[in-house]
């Protein structure tokens, strides 16, 4: 029983190391066509930077920092606001969306409302915000915490409608009180997609962070790819996206690590 | 045929469970669908009663409104004279489907029911390992469920429901998923659990050799809508007991009370 599994893990993982190289290549490549075109004059330096260039930005940034603040201080205020309002976000949205998905009565409630700004455009409706709670961090914290609302709430209500119903039914004939039912079953039998929900609403958030810097803001790394532009400082702009980039995706790679730890049950239901 | 489907002894005793004039319709989206009409059915302590009949008779229907998952239409749903009103641990259910949860370690899904009765943890420890045993899955104690074969997953289901105690054990169809061999396997366990614990069991079936083999009492029935046609009380599984390869003898009476339910339910 356990061989035809070992040997067909030894080809998942031959196959795994193939894509990795084919993801490899597909970067190199990227960078040698930019090199190339950079280097050859093919479009301008104001245009595109070299790869060169881009890098002795960033060290200069590194060093000196940029507009008088470091890095790390645009990278901590983004960072502070991203965190700040998706932890809110958890801690009001599963609740919320449990509770929605368990009673019909509250999902008559918040359901409309969730389903009517979670299509909108977060920039649409940060103008608004701007207006209420003015341009600092409050109004930008707010607007991340919507937008990372929504996908929590909405994965959370079709959790509990997906959980399987023999689940619960056995439980309750094993003696679990409704209590008992919701804390030992629908709460781990959801955690698959409410994580799922997780990841979609911090890649939205994220977004959504560098957006609103990009409106109004005086520090953080979306403004200062949005100041630069400003200046036509378009290496400044490459070492901020770069970044924001590189960032997104340690974010998600975090995510998914927790999610294989703590769920490891997932794809099993 | 007595009114409840019961034998003649049987009508002086109590049963633990009782359907009494039950018939139930589903509401489907237009139509409704009557799935079983006017059900008359006892459980009584200790006996193996087997409900045998064609899918889509009302089987599964029968076992969950004895279980508790919901009221009859029509007529009453008993557990000792007081009505089911929802599911509880006096009846352990084991399904078809695997309703084993994956996020628990076996042996965690064996120590559910007493764990939620508030049972300390040696105590749990103590009932899972006595359960884990007698399944033969002690090595397989802190094995996630996915890992398991179909065989195995049922034994933890059977040992979970065992584990918890319940006056009456209710089982649907718990082998249809199964290999042949480990089918056989596994009624031989079930057979010789039902005999060393005196547990009372209900199993439904629609494998007359599955019910012949196991049961002390038949109940055979027929669709649309489902209705209870004949009972038969047999003692094959005597003779499973007695043997030593634990399966039962095929005698002519056997081979001839199958051709009879096979006639009937064809
Ligand atoms: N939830 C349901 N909604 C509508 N119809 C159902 C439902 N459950 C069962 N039925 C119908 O009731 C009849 C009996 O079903 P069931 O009790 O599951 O039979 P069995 O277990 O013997 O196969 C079938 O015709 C089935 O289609
Ligand atoms: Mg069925």
């Amino acid at each position: 029983m356990e061989r035809p599994d070992k040997k067909s893990k030894k080809k998942r993982d031959l196959s795994r190391t193939v894509e990795k190289r084919l993801t490899l290549l597909t970067w190199i490549l990227v960078l040698l066509v930019w090199t190339l075109i950079t280097e050859l004059k093919v479009v301008s330096s104001v245009m595109v930077p070299t790869p060169r260039d881009v890098w002795r930005t960033f060290v200069q940034i590194l060093n000196q920092g940029y507009n008088n603040h470091s890095l790390w201080l645009h990278l901590g205020v983004s960072f502070r606001r991203l965190f700040l309002a998706f932890g809110l976000a958890v801690i009001t949205g599963i609740p919320l969306g449990l509770l929605s998905g368990y009673s019909s009565k509250v999902r008559a409630v918040v359901d409309s409302i969730v389903q009517f700004y979670r299509p909108l455009p977060p920039l649409a409706y940060y103008t608004l915000l701007i207006l209420w709670l003015g341009i600092d961090d409050t109004s930008k914290v707010t607007l991340l915490y919507l937008a990372a609302l929504a996908p929590i709430y909405v994965s959370c209500v079709s959790a509990v409608k997906g959980v399987n119903r023999n689940y619960v039914l056995s439980a309750r004939s094993l003696g679990a009180t409704q209590q008992q039912v919701f804390a030992h079953i629908v709460l781990p039998a959801c955690m698959p997609s409410i994580f799922t929900g997780l990841r979609t609403a911090i890649g939205v958030a994220y977004t959504t962070l560098v957006a609103s810097e990009m409106v109004a803001a005086t520090s953080g790394i979306g403004w200062m790819v949005i100041d630069a532009s400003r200046y036509l400082k378009s290496n400044v702009m490459f070492v901020g996206i770069i970044l924001m980039g590189l960032t997104g995706v340690f974010i998600d790679i975090f995510m998914r690590l927790i999610e294989k730890n703590l769920i490891h049950w997932k794809g099993q239901l | 045929m007595p009114a409840d489907c019961s034998t003649k002894e049987q009508t002086t005793q109590t049963p633990i469970l009782e359907l009494r004039n039950v018939s139930h319709t589903y509401q489907a989206r237009k139509d409704e669908i009557e799935a079983i009409r006017d059900i008359n059915l006892a459980v009584f302590p200790h006996e193996f009663l087997c409900v045998l009949g064609p899918s889509g008779c009302g089987k599964s229907t029968i076992l969950g409104l004895l279980a508790g998952f919901f009221q009859p239409a029509e007529g009453l749903a008993l557990m000792e004279g007081e009505p089911i009103l929802g599911p509880d641990r006096e009846r352990g259910v084991v399904f078809q489907a695997e309703t084993l949860y994956p996020w628990m370690n076996v042996r965690d899904n064996v120590a559910f029911g007493p764990r939620m009765q508030g049972v300390s943890r040696e105590d749990c420890r103590t009932i899972s390992d006595r359960y884990l045993k007698e399944m033969n899955l002690t090595a397989f104690a802190d094995k996630k469920t996915y890992e398991l074969s179909g065989g195995m997953k049922q034994r933890v289901a059977l040992a979970r429901v065992l584990a918890n105690e319940p006056r009456v054990i209710l089982m649907d169809e718990p082998f249809g998923s199964l290999d042949a061999v480990t089918r056989i396997q596994m009624q031989s366990l079930v057979r010789s659990i039902w005999h060393h614990e005196k547990r009372t069991i209900l199993m439904i079936t629609h494998d007359i050799d599955e019910a012949l083999s196991l049961g002390t009492r038949l109940l055979v029935m027929s669709p649309g809508p489902g209705t209870i046609e004949q009972m038969h009380e047999v003692t094959f599984t005597d003779t499973a007991l007695r043997s030593e390869t634990g399966r039962v003898a095929i005698s002519q009476e056997y081979v001839a009370l199958r051709d009879e339910i096979f006639e009937s339910i064809t």
